[in-house]
């Protein structure tokens, strides 16, 4: 228990040094920006431009998808205001005149009100789709092969499926759910989730792509679904009673004031610190190659064109380091959690 | 910049929803089919483990007898070879005491066939030398003995002669 609490501690260290960080870099840049506008030519303005508006078309979720203006996607609206509201483009929604688009933002045109829910296609969920179509092309190639040659050793990506699989049902479930039928069950949800992050993570590093994971919506609607695993697992397996009885901490009932406010306090954090690490991890990397090769365009110099290169080429390595890992502490801290709501005698340490 | 820490609660609907759907097929076409041949070739390896183990306990087995079988076998080999052995032993044994037996036969038959013979020899030489003495004497003394009376008076002698 000790030791959870200390590696949970670490890790909402390295989210905060993380997000302070992330912080740091956008300020300095911001500062950066505002120098080079103040004293510099209209010219230099813009090139600062450049690299800020291609970070954001970069990390935030768009309407379109543009690929190096080489092609174009208009991806279709739809919106919910009191009606349903279905576009295939902006430009079709911008033409029937309802709502219009001001600062990257979509409102109505009488209210000037955002619409009550937008539920478009952008480009993050078309990023979503093809990770699943990917996936589910690799996985049932490999169902196929297992069924054409059911006694015959894996080869190519069978073998890597087969692996990664083996590996989070092995390595990660099956250790940390202690119940074997709860971890039988769960481990498809594991599966999905690794895969899912691992392949919306290496989705940013192909030029012209997006990581999804690196927005916020996308980490918390996966780490709701992780919360309600994590709770549901809990009441499922011990009973509702005994999963009420887990908010007092197994304290003497004088301190129960204090332990029932912070157990359910934690119950929260958990999918929110989730969400914040697995979002800045993703954001954090992209943020510091455009900063990299931003860095050219504020000096203003050839001499600097080998540092970027070479500090960014490296970030970009470590970056498909940090899409492994982060699905994969993503995938494991969701055991845990699941691990630690369920065990059996939780209440006795 | 404000844009990106902001949550679009349309896109968190989608993310759900698609992993949900991702779940859903993924556990449908990709998981099981996988799960189910893992567990085929867990069981099959496990079936080759055992029949591996139940074939060399066999062999074992075999072995062991096969075994068994030449130590018998080489077993009656000594003992045909030591019976060999003694057979031919005896038979030369009985060979050589034939011979000698036959040895000893002819040179008894030999013996008797000699003394015969020195016997015959002897008769005859006493005859010879018994004639030889009457007419050597019948020359000499001629005239002054007869005949007969002679003879059985040396026959006398020349018998007391022979038998001493």
């Amino acid at each position: 228990m000790s030791n959870l609490s200390e590696v949970k501690t670490q890790q909402n260290v390295g989210i905060a040094q993380a997000q302070s960080s992330n912080l740091q870099i956008t300020q300095t840049k911001s500062v950066n920006l505002k120098d080079t506008t103040q004293s510099h030519s209209e010219a230099k303005q813009e090139e600062g431009n450049v690299i800020s508006d291609i970070l954001q078309e970069h990390l935030l979720d768009h309407h379109s998808y543009n690929f190096f203006n080489v092609f174009h996607i208009d991806l279709p609206v739809i919106l919910y205001d009191k009606q349903l509201y279905l576009y295939p483009s902006m430009k079709s929604m911008m033409a029937e005149g309802t709502f219009t688009e001001i600062h990257h933002q979509i409102v109505r045109k009488d209210t000037q009100q955002p619409p009550k829910l937008d539920m478009s296609i952008t480009a993050l969920v078309m990023f979503q789709w093809l990770s699943i179509l990917l996936l589910l092309f690799a996985f049932i190639t490999s169902a196929k092969k297992y069924k054409k040659q059911p006694k015959t050793a894996p080869k190519g990506l069978q073998n890597m499926l087969e692996v990664l699989v083996l590996y989070i049902r092995d390595e990660i479930v099956r250790p940390n759910i202690s119940s074997k039928r709860l971890a039988d069950v769960l481990s498809p949800y594991f599966v999905a989730l690794f895969f899912f992050i691992l392949v919306m993570n290496l989705f940013g590093l192909i030029p012209g792509g997006h990581s999804a994971t690196g927005n916020l919506a996308v980490t918390a609607g996966l780490s709701i679904i992780a919360y309600f695993v994590i709770n549901g697992s809990a009441i499922f397996h011990v009973g509702f009673s005994h999963w009420l009885k887990e908010l007092t901490g197994g304290a003497p009932w004088g301190i129960w004031i204090i332990m029932i406010p912070i157990e359910i306090l934690s119950m929260f954090t958990k999918p929110f610190a989730l969400t914040i690490r697995l979002f800045a991890n993703m954001t954090a990397g992209h943020v510091i190659i455009f900063s990299l090769l931003g860095l050219i365009f504020m000096l203003h110099t050839f001499a600097i064109v080998p540092i970027s290169i070479g500090f960014s080429l490296f970030i970009y390595t470590l970056e498909l380091l940090v899409a492994f890992i982060q699905a994969y502490v993503f995938t494991i801290l969701t055991a845990v959690f699941v691990g630690l709501t369920t065990a059996e005698h939780s209440l006795e340490h | 910049m404000e844009k990106l820490l902001s949550v679009d609660p349309g896109l968190l609907i989608w993310t759900m929803i698609n992993f949900l759907i991702f779940l859903f097929l993924l556990l449908k076409f990709g998981f099981k089919p996988m799960m189910n041949a893992l567990k085929a070739r867990e069981d099959g390896i496990q079936n080759s483990i055992k029949s591996a183990e139940a074939a060399t306990e066999n062999a074992q087995k075999l072995l062991q007898e096969a075994q068994n079988k030449l130590n018998e076998a080489s077993k009656e080999v000594l003992t045909i070879i030591q019976k060999g052995r003694e057979q031919s032993n005896a038979i030369i044994n009985e060979a050589k005491e034939e011979a000698e037996k036959l040895r000893q036969e002819k040179m008894e038959n030999a013996v008797k066939e000699i003394t015969l013979a020195q016997e015959a020899a002897f008769k005859q030489i006493k005859y010879e030398i018994a004639g030889l003495v009457v007419d050597a004497t019948e020359k000499i003394i001629n005239e002054k003995l007869e005949k007969e009376k002679d003879y059985e008076l040396i026959n006398k002698y020349i018998e007391n002669l022979s038998k001493n």
